[in-house]
């Protein structure tokens, strides 16, 4: 299977035949999402209507921490084995993860406005997920620091596979640091013990969001394919 | 091995010590900014004594941060990485003696520096001993992860600024370890889990850094 799609003509090939089905099956289940989180799935008796950002919330911090573990394994392949498809898949994944991190900290905060009082605090959480996107940053303008764009490739994926180390490390630091400052944390007022009819349209648009991380970054790594044919097209002639 | 270590380290303090005015510039910049919070925070005493310690880590961390991107730059452009590396000499034996040299060459300065510093934001220097064995073993573990940047950026536009913002999402475990340290000293509670800690991660630091930092040089020679 891998071995399979490592060729690039044939990965094309397989990815622009699932790519409409996949977007079918995006637009279904978001709507379907939105339409059970938006309409069906009860008010919170706390929160009331503001629960609701969290079915967009939640999704985009998972998406994010997963698409960093997805960029440091694409690293991992590329450094390995030198595969030109991983390092493309990396650096179209990248800019997608920093997007998906920056929408976690924004809807975090429409969150914590009305729920908190505040638009930030230095939780350990929130600092972890601000950690995180100056990691994606860190990765996004080492490879694009160099004259020719190929160059950065390498540096940029010993950097995915250093910050996949230090990471964790980071996480719990931060979880540490926190719990030495302010014990009993306002946090905890969001952190319910989740219910069904809330936890079934989160699930589906977790779903959605999957899919949709999916065909975007094949949309980009389709475009980088072509781009890098058409740069050779152009020197060979 | 330790022959070769023994050689690259000599002259790269040989180096250094000839480039005085790098060390002493250095030693200005940390005590600038050390003066820039009294004149931020208000000359309160009490506060500045209450955040004293977190602003000398700061300081510190910050006044080191610009000089990583000139770790391995001279070299690189001098050619000299890439006669070591024709000649087959180990590259991680050279960068693990340059960063050697350089976290003695930025931190001996600063240790003599700091009791004025910690004399003048109003620290009991009682804890002066404590708060420099910490600052050590941070700085140490920053170095090695200053090289990494370093390396990585070899070649690279604007390679200062970029080593700086590759630098400090690492470093954010020492800091943090090393501030929880300066937080335990003050309310004095044992500060001992929070050093053990951070000789764990300087350890492990020298295990992951000197690798990476010659798969970093090699590629930026290879590609060159």
């Amino acid at each position: 299977m891998f071995n399979y799609l490592a060729n690039p003509t044939r990965f094309r090939k397989v990815a622009s035949f699932i790519l409409p089905f996949l977007e079918v099956i995006c637009l279904l289940s978001l709507g379907y999402g939105l339409y059970l989180a938006l309409l069906v799935s009860p008010a919170d008796y706390q929160q009331g209507d503001a629960v609701r950002i969290m079915y967009v919330h939640v999704p985009s911090a998972w998406l994010a921490l997963s698409s960093y573990l997805l960029l440091g394994i694409c690293s991992f392949f590329f450094l390995i084995w030198r595969h030109p498809l991983a390092e493309i898949a990396a650096r179209s994944i990248a800019p997608i993860g920093t997007g998906f991190a920056a929408l976690t900290l924004i809807t975090g905060s429409f969150w914590g406005k009305p729920i908190w009082g505040v638009w930030w605090v230095w939780d350990g959480r929130l600092t972890s997920m601000l950690v995180l996107f100056f990691f994606f940053i860190g990765y996004i303008s080492l490879s694009n620091a160099f004259d020719r764009s190929e160059r950065g490739a390498r540096p940029a994926a010993i950097l995915a596979l250093v910050g996949c180390i230090n990471l964790p490390i980071v996480k719990f630091s931060v979880d540490w640091w926190h719990t030495l400052h302010q014990p009993a944390s306002i946090m905890r007022s969001g952190g319910i013990s989740i219910d069904s009819a809330m936890l079934w349209p989160l699930l589906t648009l977790f779903f959605s969001f999957q899919i949709f991380f999916i065909i975007i970054v094949l949309t980009r790594m389709l475009t980088l394919l072509n781009e890098l044919k058409y740069l050779k097209q152009i020197s060979r002639s | 091995m330790i022959l070769i270590f023994y050689q690259y380290f000599i002259r790269e303090f040989e180096i250094s010590i000839s480039q005085v005015t790098d060390i002493l510039s250095q030693i200005g910049f940390f005590i600038l900014i050390m003066m820039l919070f009294p004149l931020t925070l208000g000359p309160d005493p009490n506060k500045l004594s209450e955040y004293g310690i977190a602003l000398v880590w700061i300081a510190a961390f910050v006044s080191v941060v610009p000089a990583y991107d000139r770790l391995f730059t001279d070299d690189y452009l001098h050619g000299f990485i890439e006669k070591a590396a024709h000649n087959d000499q180990p590259l991680g034996c050279y960068a693990a003696a340059k960063c050697l040299c350089f976290f003695l060459v930025t931190t001996i300065p600063l240790l003599i520096i700091l009791p004025v510093i910690c004399t003048m934001i109003g620290l009991n220097l009682s804890i002066f001993f404590e708060l420099a064995i910490s600052l050590v073993l941070g700085l140490f573990g920053m170095t090695l992860l200053g090289g990494i940047a370093s390396g990585l950026v070899l070649g690279a536009r604007r390679a200062a600024i970029l080593a700086a913002v590759l630098v400090l999402p690492l470093s954010l475990p020492i800091i943090i370890f090393g501030c929880m340290t300066g937080i335990a000293l003050i309310e004095t509670t044992p500060i001992k889990p929070y050093i053990s800690i951070m000789i764990a991660m300087d350890l492990s630091l020298i295990v992951l850094a000197i690798p990476i930092m010659q798969l970093g040089l090699k590629n930026a020679i290879e590609n060159n």
